[in-house]
């Protein structure tokens, strides 16, 4: 049959040195139905054989939330502007974890995948690109979830009012995404010859979060630490998040052009380091 | 005849013994030291830093495969033969070199690599026939024939991972057997499952080679390739020490491989053959 369909003119590839795996926007394009097959998997998958299900959506980051709210509201004190404390903490855990996975899950393209790697060929870079979209897919029934607990405030006679800038939350969400996309690949890229690093990648991302707004707004911050909230575009990326949604806080423009600045240069140097070590991994690990 | 494959003096480079095997603050300490040294002593190259040994695994390889024809490969283990075809399907670079080709390549069976245990059967076609760059609808056009070929109707909403392995194999020969990859990488055992599916494996086979695909054969039996292929490609220490028609490549390959055996044979043996002097030798303790 395919014979015919053949350009003999064009080779469908050529392997070279230094050029054999093209991770370039055509064939990415090539293969986005192995892209959509491979969310679909990967969703359906994590919640086959588990106890609750699709209910670890909603559970996980409400149990979290209540944490939260024991210890950094009641106990330490600290603001949560003028949101409740529930849904202050509920909406930066939710986007925080999205964050997270995304990392971790990317970091792990080459551990997890070599079996595969080895035998068929297809863009890697199909691979985390994938992780994102899952964990995109795992965020959106938690940000219903995040609404229906505001619509419940709302009920009960506690007016929160969502932002008029809500239209520029796919735009913070994507900023994360590319975030999250270039640190998973520099970190996959080395776990190519260190393993364990993902280890270590599970912990720095724990105590990362602290760091990230998640807990208190930029106001609650105290001064000697605010360089190192400022340094930090996911502060800035959680911050803008969540002014986007209620407009409780103000983006600040600096710290924001900073972390679209390192989150360019890290996506870039993530995916040349993830390009050069696609090449060449199936020798290594 | 249009080409298939274009390979141009590929190259492979391993290296061997220490690579990988340090760990990150290691690496970090010897570079360090190796960057202060060249700092400090500019002229001296390679202070900290031995080169490592190496071994070239595929040297200067070039062939041409026509649309079509069936190539065999052949030669000892370790000749190349597996590192050749996973720089042709892409899955690792040569050193050096060049090989352009034609349509897309597969191997019949390490395709059930992509397998996904949580899936069904069903999922699992179509997760695997986009793995190989097929679209949804061409593998929707022949779903049914993959179903009806791995003989797993009852079974296919089931997970792979409740599967034997006979069943797994199966369905991961018929994916790719049915979907006709423009080029089709045979590898050793083509016969998979019990007799019947075996039956049907061969006849699939043969009917890949009237339908004019491309063929590449490895680790097949001799008598089999003289029967089946057009060209050979005999590799030794990674070299291409033959590259011609099969009936006289095999030859040469035949009488070659007795005189190894020969050399390293006792002159009482010589008489027999290889399995008579075996069998001879079995026998001593019991006369």
């Amino acid at each position: 049959m395919p014979a015919s369909q053949i350009d003999f003119a064009e080779p469908s590839y050529v392997v070279e040195p230094g050029k054999l795996l093209d991770s370039h926007p055509k064939s990415l394009w090539a293969y986005r139905e192995l892209f959509l097959l491979l969310v679909k998997r990967d969703f359906v998958a994590a919640y086959k054989q588990t106890a609750l299900g699709p209910f670890w959506f909603f559970v996980q980051p409400f149990l979290a939330s209540l944490a939260f709210l024991v210890v950094f509201s009641q106990i330490a004190r600290l603001s949560t502007t003028d949101l409740p404390p529930l849904v202050f903490y509920m909406s930066g855990i939710i986007v925080w974890n999205f964050f997270s996975n995304c990392v971790s899950k990317v970091a792990y393209t080459f551990l997890l995948n070599a079996q595969v790697f080895r035998k068929i060929y297809f863009p890697r870079l199909i691979m985390p690109l994938s992780q994102i979209g899952t964990n995109l897919l795992n965020f959106i029934p938690q940000l219903g979830v995040l609404f229906l607990l505001i619509g419940f405030y709302n009920l009960s006679g506690r007016g929160i009012a969502l932002s008029s800038w809500l239209f520029a939350l796919p735009l913070t969400l994507g900023l994360m995404a590319l975030l999250a996309l270039g640190l998973g690949c520099l970190i996959a890229a080395a776990t190519v010859k260190y393993r364990d690093l993902t280890i270590v990648v599970g912990y720095m991302l724990n105590l990362w979060m602290y760091g990230s707004l998640v807990i208190c707004p930029r106001s609650a911050v105290p001064p000697n630490l605010s360089w190192l909230v400022t340094l930090n575009p996911m502060a800035s990326f959680v911050e803008c998040y969540r002014s986007s949604l209620f407009g409780t806080e103000h983006s600040q423009g600096g710290p924001l052009m900073i972390a679209i600045a390192i989150t360019l240069l890290l996506a870039a140097l993530g995916l040349a380091c993830f390009k050069k070590a696609e090449r060449t991994f199936t020798d290594h690990i | 005849m249009p080409v298939a494959i274009e390979a141009h003096h590929i190259s492979k480079q391993f290296f061997l013994g220490e690579r990988n095997q340090r760990t990150f603050f290691e690496d970090i300490w010897s570079n360090t030291i190796f960057g202060v040294q060249r700092f400090l002593q500019p002229g001296r190259a390679g202070l900290a830093q031995p080169s490592r040994p190496s071994f070239w695994a595929l040297h200067d390889v070039s062939f041409q495969l026509h649309q079509g024809e069936t190539l065999a490969i052949i030669g000892e283990n370790g000749a190349g033969k597996s590192t050749l075809l996973k720089i042709l399907s892409r899955i690792t670079q040569p050193t050096k070199g060049k090989a352009r080709v034609f349509g897309r390549l597969a191997s019949l069976l390490e395709v059930g690599a992509g397998f996904h245990p949580e899936f069904s059967g069903r999922d699992n076609i179509y997760l695997n026939g986009t793995m190989l760059g097929f679209s949804k609808k061409e593998i929707r056009q022949k779903f049914d024939e993959i179903v009806d070929f791995s003989g797993l109707e009852k079974f296919i909403d089931v997970p792979v991972k409740n599967y034997s392995s006979g069943m797994y194999i199966r369905l991961a020969f018929s994916v790719a057997a049915i979907l006709n990859p423009e080029i089709v990488i045979l590898d050793e055992v083509i016969a998979v499952g019990d007799a019947a599916f075996k039956k049907k494996c061969f006849e699939r086979v043969e009917s890949i080679f009237k339908q004019g695909h491309t063929v590449i054969m490895v680790n097949h039996e001799l008598a089999h390739l003289r029967r089946m292929s057009h060209r050979c490609l005999w590799l030794r220490h990674g070299q291409v020490e033959m590259f011609g028609p099969t009936n006289e490549v095999v030859t040469h390959y035949e009488r070659a491989m007795n005189e190894a055996v020969d050399e390293r044979r006792r002159p009482a043996e010589l008489a027999g053959s290889e399995y008579a002097s075996a069998a001879a030798f079995l026998a001593t303790p019991t006369n």
